[in-house]
């Protein structure tokens, strides 16, 4: 009886754990990616047959761990965007000149990074001694390794940072620079929010950090403000090409000197790159634009205009009277 | 003979007469011991001259008629050291303190009561201890947990030196009845902690992708583009940047890549946008949204996916574009969503397509 019982309850269950288990697809759980680096870069003046060590620290905020690879590669800056860094391909790697990156060995290829906390990655440079003086560069670059599956179509990310190094060899460099470019984004302007675009080239074999002002004048060359060029001092790799946009935005028409900005205005580019006497090499440009209120200027037209044509039909209905 | 017969006639009745008499003898002093008592101290380090403050808790087992007082008697051998200048105290009646239990007779259920004013005495060699005294009680109930907080000013209440136990004797009482309690204190050496840590000069960035992957459904040969996202966010120092790659076929362009046979690539053609409206239309890119901040998207990233027009992705290493930047520092985390469009021609065939993107992250040199 009660075996009959139980044959029954199988019946009544089994389908529904059968439907159960084939409706269950395998669904690829997403994680999130993070990692954090501290130095971003390092430069370092070095001499042949230094040795020099120090670590780089990684850090993971997400909620699980992450494996990363260790990269040591020359590196380039991306599309002329100073003061960035990719690490070269492998083919790009055999023909660089000035590539650091058999120079740097780190202890470890692999990279756990756990959840929260600080992972430090400790690394050497051993420059050879037989080696020519001029800039080599190299990155300690970590590429996340990519994971878990994917049900139909879609992309997978990976995630990847790392630190620069500049190393100078000798003590002689040649800094040069040209200005190509240097102007506004727009040439007519309603409010004041104005980027300047100013592109360099690197002509010397040294990478160079530029600094600068760009001082804007209106019509009575009254100094209305004064703006620093390359704010935050990306550096610019030799033979690149840098742009550079600085911007300039004021809420009113009046500078805090209270000087008035509008019409045409002027701004002068001043560009100093050299590491010693800069100002005997000042890069200069200028470039004009307007500012024009229109709003307020058509406001005031149609104020006025219905001034006028008040006062003129008080008179005309004056006259009749 | 005679002095042992003397001393008997006088010494026996002596002694019937003290043990008859004591049946009448009526002590009136009703000592009983504490049913609790703690000694919250904020400071615990030996050899403190000044800045100690006490929090006591009392559960008196016999009612304490009004007009009492509650006193601290610390070690006999140690005057000075507790009293460090003999004055007043304020003492306050409180309903809690931070040595309370959850539960239970060491948790205070009432503030001491009455217009209490508290006092130190000094010692003064044996027999006279370092002593505080609270006056001005109102009448307490037995089995109720009483709480009191001393301090003085400055100078006032110390601690004696050399780390180690300390006998004190709490006491509360009213006339002849008396309740007490006498218990180990300890001192330490230190009961401090110094943290300390250093800021790095260097500077930092800390880059996130909220997803690894991402699903884009389902794609229908000749059909509508599909799209998905997950979010970049980022926070800096100096600046950042990041820039993007995918891996494609490996050989001719990045873009949604079928590996299994029949192999097919739906790519990320052109340099600059692909756009998946036309009827004819394949191919696979991404835009980004701009976080307010001063953060830019390049402007063939920066466009709105309902528009169908995406930025167009190049391969490997070498082909490492541009997507976001910030010419500044973010202090806080700047959020990006990242959309992928990608759209299959009518001669695609049957299938799983994947690309991985690797976002490449970094603060300026």
């Amino acid at each position: 009886m009660i075996l009959k019982t139980l044959k029954e309850y199988n019946r009544i269950l089994l389908l529904p754990v059968i439907i159960l288990c084939l409706s269950v697809v395998p669904v690829f759980a997403q994680s999130s990616l993070s990692i954090g680096v501290s130095p971003t870069f390092k430069t370092l003046k070095m001499q042949p047959g230094e040795t020099y060590s120090d670590e780089i620290v990684f850090w993971n905020l997400s909620g699980e761990s992450d494996t990363y690879d260790v990269h040591i590669k020359g590196f380039r800056q991306i599309e002329n965007q100073p003061g960035t860094a990719v690490i070269l391909t492998d083919e790009q790697e055999a023909e660089a000149l000035y590539s650091a990156s058999k120079w740097i060995t780190v202890e470890k290829d692999v990279l756990t990074l756990e959840p929260s906390k600080n992972t430090k990655l400790r690394y050497t440079i051993n420059v050879p001694t037989n080696v020519t003086d001029g800039e080599f560069n190299a990155e300690i670059f970590l590429i996340s390794k990519t994971k878990g599956e994917l049900e139909g179509s879609g992309t997978f990310a990976n995630l990847a940072a790392g630190t620069p190094f500049l190393i100078q060899i000798g003590d002689e460099f040649i800094e040069n620079a040209e200005l190509l470019r240097f102007t506004s984004d727009k040439k007519t302007y309603e409010r004041i929010n104005i980027n300047f675009l100013t592109q360099l080239k690197n002509l010397g074999d040294t990478h160079i950090t530029p600094v600068g002002e760009i001082v804007v004048e209106n019509i009575f060359k009254q100094e209305v403000a004064r703006i620093p060029f390359n704010r935050n001092k990306q550096s610019l790799l030799r033979d690149n090409i840098g742009n550079y946009t600085d911007n300039w935005s004021q809420s009113g028409y009046l500078s805090p000197s209270k000087v008035l900005s509008v019409g045409p205005m002027k701004a002068k580019l001043l560009v100093t790159y050299r590491s010693f006497q800069p100002g005997f090499a000042v890069l200069s440009s200028e470039a004009s634009f307007w500012i024009i209120p229109w709003k307020i200027i058509i406001a005031i037209l149609v104020i006025l205009l219905t001034g006028i044509i008040v006062v003129v039909s008080k008179k005309k209905l004056q006259r009749r009277k | 003979m005679r002095s042992i017969k003397t001393l008997l006639k006088i010494g026996i009745p002596t002694l019937l007469i003290v043990i008859f008499a004591s049946f009448f003898v009526h002590f009136s002093s009703q000592a009983a011991t504490i049913a609790a008592v703690y000694v919250y101290m904020n400071r615990v380090q030996a050899g403190l001259s000044t800045g100690v403050e006490y929090t006591i808790a009392i559960r008196p087992v016999t009612a304490i008629p009004t007009g009492g007082s509650v006193t601290i008697v610390f070690p006999d051998a140690e005057d000075d050291a507790w009293c460090t200048t003999a004055g007043n105290l304020t003492a306050t009646g409180v309903t809690s303190s931070t040595a309370d239990q959850s539960s239970g007779n060491f948790k205070i259920a009432s503030a001491l009561p009455g217009t209490l004013s508290g006092a130190c005495t000094k010692g003064s060699g044996p027999g006279s201890a370092d002593t505080i005294t609270i006056t001005g009680l109102t009448a307490l109930t037995a089995n109720t947990t009483y709480g009191v907080n001393i301090k003085g000013g400055t100078g006032v209440l110390g601690t004696s030196a050399g780390a180690g136990e300390r006998e004190v004797t709490v006491s509360v009482f009213s006339g002849a009845t008396m309740d007490s309690k006498t218990f180990k204190i300890y001192l330490i050496s230190n009961d401090s902690v110094v943290v300390s840590a250093t800021v790095s000069e260097a500077p930092t960035v800390n880059c996130t992708i909220s997803a690894n992957s991402v699903n884009l459904g389902t794609l229908y040969p000749g059909g509508a583009f599909a799209i998905g996202s997950h979010t970049i966010s980022t926070s800096a120092t100096n600046g950042y940047y990041w820039a993007a790659y995918g891996q494609g076929d490996g050989s001719n362009d990045a873009g949604l890549w079928k590996a299994t046979s029949v192999t097919k690539l739906i790519p990320s053609t052109g340099s600059t946008t692909v756009d998946l409206n036309p009827a004819n239309a394949e191919g696979f890119g991404m835009v980004l949204t701009q976080p307010a901040g001063g953060s830019v998207v390049p402007a063939n990233f920066n466009l709105n996916p309902a528009s169908g027009v995406f930025g167009a992705l190049d391969m490997k290493l070498a082909g490492a574009r541009m997507i976001i930047y910030k010419t500044s520092g973010a202090g806080s985390a700047e959020v990006s969503t990242v959309t992928y469009g990608a759209k299959a021609g009518t001669g695609a065939p049957a299938g799983a397509y994947s690309e991985t993107v690797t976002f490449v992250c970094g603060g300026y040199y």
